[in-house]
């Protein structure tokens, strides 16, 4: 029994103590986003948005940044490119203006009352048939 | 069956660290844009991030000044806050620099932000700096102890709009208002706030003693690309608690204030430029049955002023780069004026007092860095201030040299600064020949990371010299004819729970010491910031002992707060919950009879219970 207390106090101070620093906070997003809706062994990723563009270099297998939208499985982007790959690409759009203008997009990662959030469009995964986990549900629009 | 266990705690790890809401947290922690702004060479930080903010929900600045260490929380005859210890200080010493998004907040005729700022509305906060110590002049121009650093929201971090309403006992409310929206090119932030500040009426010989304040708040804030614009108004009615009196005998003395300020800050190339105009309007009403005061040789019973000031800043800095170090420089003039435009005793009009109303102050600084190696930073500064008026023509120096040693298991800081401090106008007005006054201090910090968070222990020392205070038998403000002598000693310790959760334990001593008296004090703190699934609590515990007035003090505030709805949210807050927090004991000499009136244990913070609640549109 001491001995699990000792493992279970050992495994607070660990989760406690592992320390986050913004860009690997980034990526982690990134890549649970990215795993929930794009099923390809290889995930191929375009990313063109001010927050998020100075994790570009930091992806390993199975994850891949692309350098153009059109070539990649999902893109997170500040600004739409082309309103035909609103339809058919997975697109994030990186700000909340750009999101309510842009009725198409599957979701959005934005700022709103100081907290990240993300939203997404239920409408757009049921078209694409995309099933999300329950930890993604809350986010739905 | 260990090793099961383990393998179990460790896929739960996994599993916790990677859910999308503890993703969002930890950006939302890791995003905070205190990272942008703070300045951790510039002097002794403590940070109040959005996320703390928005769990302590608090009312005001004082609940944050009473977390700073070496801090009280009282208040004056006019019921303005005085947060310092040093028994020779003038009642509105410079103590604190109060900086909105980089801004001074002042009128420079007395220089006290504490008057408008200290009491009032704070949801457009999202996080306050505050430099402890003699500070660099990149975080505050102006000489000063304590530097208060307000950001403002941004309008691309909140992409909402928010209505809210905070309501406490003897009638308090305050109604707010705000809206922001954009991305990191363009956005824009504007606040309206109501603020009633009702707070507990006193009775002394029939005469009514109160501290309530009415103000409306707008602040405005348009930000594209390299240009950031902002403007900050507040207009009410302050009303000064016992105002001018001998006997405590007032007949309602209020100030009405006016006060505006619009700026614009451009960034390119590594030069930052600012251009600030402010200005301020306190119209003074003092009112009393027993004399407040004597001119030409007349009691006077009631007095009028109208006090107009406008403050121009224009301010040109660069940052150089080299290999292993940078270069800071920094020109500023400020231009000052204040003027009585209308002064009244006893009804009748007088010609004020204008001949000094201007003030020009040019100022040149420079800050060089040098890294030796990868953890360790050397820093001296040097800022001079020129003061050209055609009465006073002075100057103040001000140098301060420091090393930092960072690693990732610990922080030192070790600090040596020499300063002089002009007296602002008020003072000199009451006496222009006051000299400026000097100070040096010594101070040094260690911070330890833990596993469990951190404990950090500061020591400073610092001596003051020709420091102005008021001398009731010259009837004016001198220099004080001695050395005033501070040893202070902090411990802080933060101990992460799980989540975002955490808990402080501070620990601070302030002594002063003068060749006629010794002034000590000493405080424990207790923060806890908890997530308890229903709601989310933050209380503090706030216990103090002064040995000058032999007053002990215990605070104890609570705050419940949680999202009833993704748009509505509730919170209720106790405030002073034991009804023992810190009160004051005023004396009154009379000149006209040799006697002292005596106005004891007036709070300074009533106990207060609020309910507050947000809708998000």
């Amino acid at each position: 029994m001491a001995i699990l207390k000792y493992i279970i106090g050992f495994f607070i101070v660990v989760n406690i103590s592992y320390a986050y620093d913004l860009s690997l906070a980034k990526k982690n997003l990134i890549e649970n986003i990215t795993s929930v809706f794009v099923k390809d062994n290889l995930k191929k990723i375009y990313i063109n948005s001010y927050f998020f563009n100075d994790i570009k270099n930091s992806f390993n297998y199975p994850y891949k940044i692309v350098e153009s939208c059109q070539k990649a499985d999902i893109c997170f982007v500040d600004k739409i490119e082309s309103k035909k790959l609103l339809k058919e690409k997975i697109i994030f759009i990186t700000n909340y203006p750009g999101f309510l203008n842009h009725k198409d997009g599957v979701g959005s990662f934005f700022w709103q009352k100081g907290r990240p959030t993300i939203l997404i469009r239920k409408k757009a995964i049921t078209s694409r048939d995309i099933h999300l986990p329950k930890s993604y549900k809350k986010f739905l629009e | 069956m260990k090793k099961k266990i383990i393998l179990i705690l460790l896929l739960l790890s996994f599993l916790y660290s990677q859910n999308i809401s503890n993703l969002l947290d930890n950006i939302y922690t890791e995003a905070d844009l205190s990272n942008q702004t703070k300045k951790e060479n510039a002097g002794y930080l403590t940070v109040f991030t959005r996320a703390d903010l928005d769990r302590m929900h608090i009312t005001s600045l004082k609940e944050i000044i009473q977390l700073i260490p070496f801090m009280k929380y009282d208040e004056n005859m006019y019921g303005i806050t005085t947060p310092f210890y040093s028994e020779a200080m003038p009642v509105n010493f410079a103590i604190f620099r109060i900086y909105i998004d980089g801004i001074l907040v002042s009128n420079p005729y007395s220089n006290n932000a504490m008057s408008i700022l200290s009491q009032i509305d704070t949801q457009y906060i999202d996080h306050i700096e505050i430099y402890k110590g003699l500070t660099s002049f990149e975080v505050s121009d102006e000489p000063c102890m304590f530097v208060i650093r307000i950001f403002t929201k941004k309008g691309y971090r909140e992409n909402s709009t928010i209505a809210g309403g905070i309501y406490g006992s003897y009638g308090f409310n305050q109604e707010y208002v705000y809206t922001g929206k954009g991305n990191e090119d363009e956005s824009y932030f504007l606040y309206v706030s109501n603020d009633n500040i009702k707070r507990k009426k006193y009775t002394f010989h029939n005469y009514t003693l109160n501290k309530n304040k009415y103000v409306k708040h707008i602040i405005a804030r348009y930000h594209k690309n390299n240009i950031n614009i902002g403007l900050n108004s507040i207009v009410g009615e302050i009303h000064t608690f016992t105002g001018k009196t001998y006997k405590v005998t007032p007949k309602n003395p209020h100030n009405d204030i006016k006060d505006f300020n619009i700026y614009m800050k451009y960034k390119k190339n590594g030069y930052l430029t600012i251009l600030s105009f402010s200005q301020f309007n306190n119209k003074d009403y003092e009112n009393s049955d027993y004399p407040i005061d004597r001119y030409q040789n007349q009691n006077v019973y009631k007095e009028y002023s109208n006090l107009n000031t406008q403050s121009y800043l224009v301010s040109l800095e660069k940052k150089f780069n080299f290999n292993k170090s940078n270069l800071l420089l920094k020109a500023q003039n400020r231009l000052n004026k204040f003027n009585f435009d209308k002064l009244e005793i006893n009804d009748h009009p007088v010609t004020p007092d204008n001949s000094y109303n201007k003030e020009n102050i040019s100022l040149l600084a420079t800050q060089y860095t040098y890294l030796f190696t990868s953890r360790d930073l050397f820093n001296l500064s040097y800022k001079h201030e020129y003061y050209n008026e055609k009465n006073i023509k002075n100057f103040t120096n001000v140098i301060r040299t420091g090393y930092i040693r960072k690693t990732e298991n610990y922080i030192s800081k070790t600090f040596f600064f020499y300063g002089e401090m002009m007296p602002y106008p008020y003072l000199l007005k009451n006496n222009p020949q006051l000299e400026k006054g000097r100070g040096n201090a010594y101070s040094t910090k260690f911070k330890l990371f833990t596993n469990y968070g951190y404990s950090s222990l500061l020591i400073s020392h610092f001596i003051y010299k020709d420091i102005p205070f008021y001398n009731p038998v010259y009837g004016k403000f001198i220099n004080l004819p001695y050395k005033s002598k501070d040893f202070v000693v902090s411990m802080e310790n933060k101990i992460n729970l799980e989540n975002m959760d955490k808990f402080y334990i501070n620990f601070w001593y302030f002594g002063n010491e003068t060749k006629s008296h010794k002034n000590i004090a000493y405080s424990s703190q207790f923060i806890l910031f908890k997530n308890l699934n229903i709601v989310d609590l933050y209380t503090s515990l706030i216990l103090l002992r002064s040995e000058n007035d032999n007053k002990n003090s215990i605070n104890w505030n609570v705050t419940l707060s949680k999202n009833i709805t993704k748009h509505l949210s509730i919170y209720v807050k106790g405030f002073n919950i034991l009804k023992k927090d810190r009160k004051t004991d005023y004396k009154f000499f009379d000149p006209n009879t040799f006697t002292i009136t005596k106005l004891n244990d007036i709070e300074n913070n009533e106990r207060t219970l609020f309910m507050g609640l947000e809708w998000q549109f």
